[in-house]
């Protein structure tokens, strides 16, 4: 049954809305109980669910909605992604500005409503959610990173099936194999902080999602 | 059929208006937000001729004094009809209606009154004490369709209310009013409306289709009729019914069938009824169980079409109106077809859905209510 939530943020898949909350939890901010987090992460199962201007226009009608955040992949091509969100988020938010700034967009709509785009890694290269998870791996660990890059990219050599733009995924797995204990899933990586989730690389990201849903 | 409305000063409404109606349309909101006021204000709109609407809609909630001084009877107390409940010399309030190709409004305001002598005679002032003495004020009514307007001009008391016996008085002959409106409110009909309607139907074919509607909620139904007879008929009972039920010799009251078979019955009728018009229905869940939602919504959205019914309701229920999108379709979503409207308090629109999105709320767990 649907509930109302005041501060909901859209996914692309199910990793992100495990993530997210480590990430934020990690970073200060009591992220609340499983029935009522401080943002409730809607995931969709890819892209192409989302950016339907009838499920962004929708989301946005919901009751009681104070805040809407949208976080998608830039995959390949950042520039033709940020021009599709903001094409299917125009129904909802005709006044969206043109150009996704650096730092995340935070747009208060005519209706009052704060409404937020992150795309990851950086609202400007290429990449996705792992891509921004290799920025917060610990800075004492590179040798190890360079290593499972290499060796990732080795594997690909001989025949390793996985395709260039997940690239990212395979360096990251690879080096969570390795970890003490091996093989954790990322939101567990962080909470066991295998990965650094207060790496100055991470904050970008936690200030524009504390300034979207206005967590202090 | 109306594709939007807009009201000034009606009830809680300053402004508000209600854009992109389909063909059928569910109204929510929180209590006193103004859904049965917004049902009301179509109503006013469409109805038959004469100001007998008016007179169920304000009696139907109290609306009205009774002033024993003077002997004067009962009077509606129009100013609850006006924002702020309060009315002077200059009150008005307005409900307009757009359509594919006219435009139709009803107004209504308070004059200083400057009787007619012929006014005057017709409404017997000159031997009604009451307007001696007071201040008299007078209750202009004004409508128009398309091009075409007709306005009445009533007095009003020295209570400012609008006493019942000029109601009468009052028939509209605009031709554009063939269209039919039924209300079926959250108690539902009264069985002596529903022998009527039934009357209405009985040995056609729409008899037929009340009849699959009850077997909806209860398949043993084979026939049903109305026994006018008046040892029947109770007011405000469920009577004046009976059904055959395929496993019984005898023929069972529809009373003894439980309320969700009455509701069943109230509504069907009330849309057979409506045929070209307007159906509107306060609480449409009302002692429905939500399994049998979603036929009621198939039923009432299948008729909707097959008659030109536009359809009106209002719900607090959550099953309610998933259950109506389950009726809904993303592929193939009909232009005029179904919206839902969050009414919101001071808020000067409704926040719309329209099908493709009612679909898309209820599959991903958006709460339109």
């Amino acid at each position: 049954m649907a509930d109302v939530h005041p501060k909901i943020l859209l996914v692309e898949g199910r990793q992100d809305s495990r993530v997210i909350p480590e990430l934020i939890e990690a970073n200060g901010i009591n992220w609340g109980t499983r029935k009522k987090p401080v943002v409730y992460i809607r995931d969709f199962g890819g892209y192409q669910k989302l950016i339907d201007p009838d499920v962004i226009s929708a989301e946005l009608q919901a009751s009681g909605l104070a805040v809407l955040g949208i976080m998608v992949d830039a995959d390949d091509n950042p520039a033709g992604r940020w021009q599709s969100i903001r094409r299917a988020s125009l129904k909802g938010i005709p006044d969206i500005p043109e150009n996704l700034p650096e730092n995340g967009l935070i747009h208060i709509a005519p209706n009052g409503i704060r409404f937020g785009i992150w795309m990851m890694p950086d609202n400007k290269m290429r990449g996705m959610l792992e891509t921004f998870l290799t920025y917060i791996i610990p800075n004492g660990n590179q040798i190890l990173w360079q290593f499972a890059q290499e060796v990732t990219q080795e594997a690909k050599s001989k025949g390793s099936g996985f395709i260039d733009p997940h690239c990212d995924k395979a360096n990251i797995y690879t080096w969570l194999a390795w970890q003490n204990p091996p093989g954790r899933q990322i939101h567990q990586a962080i909470t066991e902080r295998i990965l650094n989730p207060n790496h100055p690389a991470a904050q970008k990201f936690v200030i524009w999602f504390k300034a979207l849903y206005e967590l202090a | 059929m109306l594709k939007s409305l807009r009201i000034e000063n009606f009830r809680c409404f300053q402004t508000f208006e209600l854009q992109q109606l389909g063909l059928l349309n569910l109204l929510v909101g929180t209590n006193n937000s103004g859904k049965t006021s917004l049902l009301e204000a179509i109503q006013l709109l469409t109805s038959q001729p004469g100001l007998d609407t008016l007179r169920e809609v304000m009696v139907s909630r109290g609306e009205y004094i009774l002033d024993h001084k003077r002997n004067n009877g009962r009077e509606l107390d129009v100013r609850h009809l006006f924002y702020g409940h309060e009315i002077d010399v200059g009150s008005r309030f307005s409900i307009f209606g757009r359509n594919h190709n006219h435009q139709e409004s009803i107004t209504v305001f308070v004059e200083q009154a400057e009787w007619t002598d012929t006014q005057t005679r017709q409404y017997n002032l000159s031997r009604d004490r009451d307007f001696e003495d007071s201040q008299q004020v007078k209750l202009v009514i004004e409508w128009l369709v398309g091009k075409e307007n007709e306005r009445v001009k009533l007095p009003l008391s020295s209570f400012n209310g609008l006493p019942f016996r000029y109601l009468d008085r009052v028939r509209r002959n605009s031709k554009h009013l063939e269209a039919k409106t039924q209300f079926v409110t959250a108690s539902s009909l009264k069985n002596e409306n529903m022998i009527e309607l039934f009357d209405q139907i009985v040995l056609t074919p729409e008899e037929e289709f009340v009849t699959v509607a009850l077997q909806t909620i209860e398949p043993n139904i084979e026939r049903i009729a109305s026994i006018g007879s008046e040892p029947y008929q109770f007011a405000g009972s469920h009577s004046g019914f009976v059904v055959r039920l395929a496993d019984e010799d005898q023929r069972i009251p529809i009373g003894s069938m439980g309320d969700g078979i009455w509701r069943m019955l109230g509504l069907t009728l009330a849309i057979v009824n409506a045929k070209n018009g307007v159906l509107l229905v306060d609480e449409i869940d009302t002692g429905l169980h939500f399994s049998a939602m979603s036929d009621m919504w198939k039923l009432i959205w299948e008729t909707a079409k097959r008659l030109n019914v536009q359809v009106f309701a209002t719900t607090h229920n959550s099953d309610c109106w998933s259950s109506l999108a389950s009726i809904a379709s993303t592929e193939h979503p009909s232009p005029e077809g179904i919206t839902i409207h969050r009414i919101e308090k001071d808020k000067p629109n409704s926040i719309v859905f329209t099908e493709r999105q009612i679909v898309i709320a209820a599959e991903r767990g958006i709460e339109v209510r």
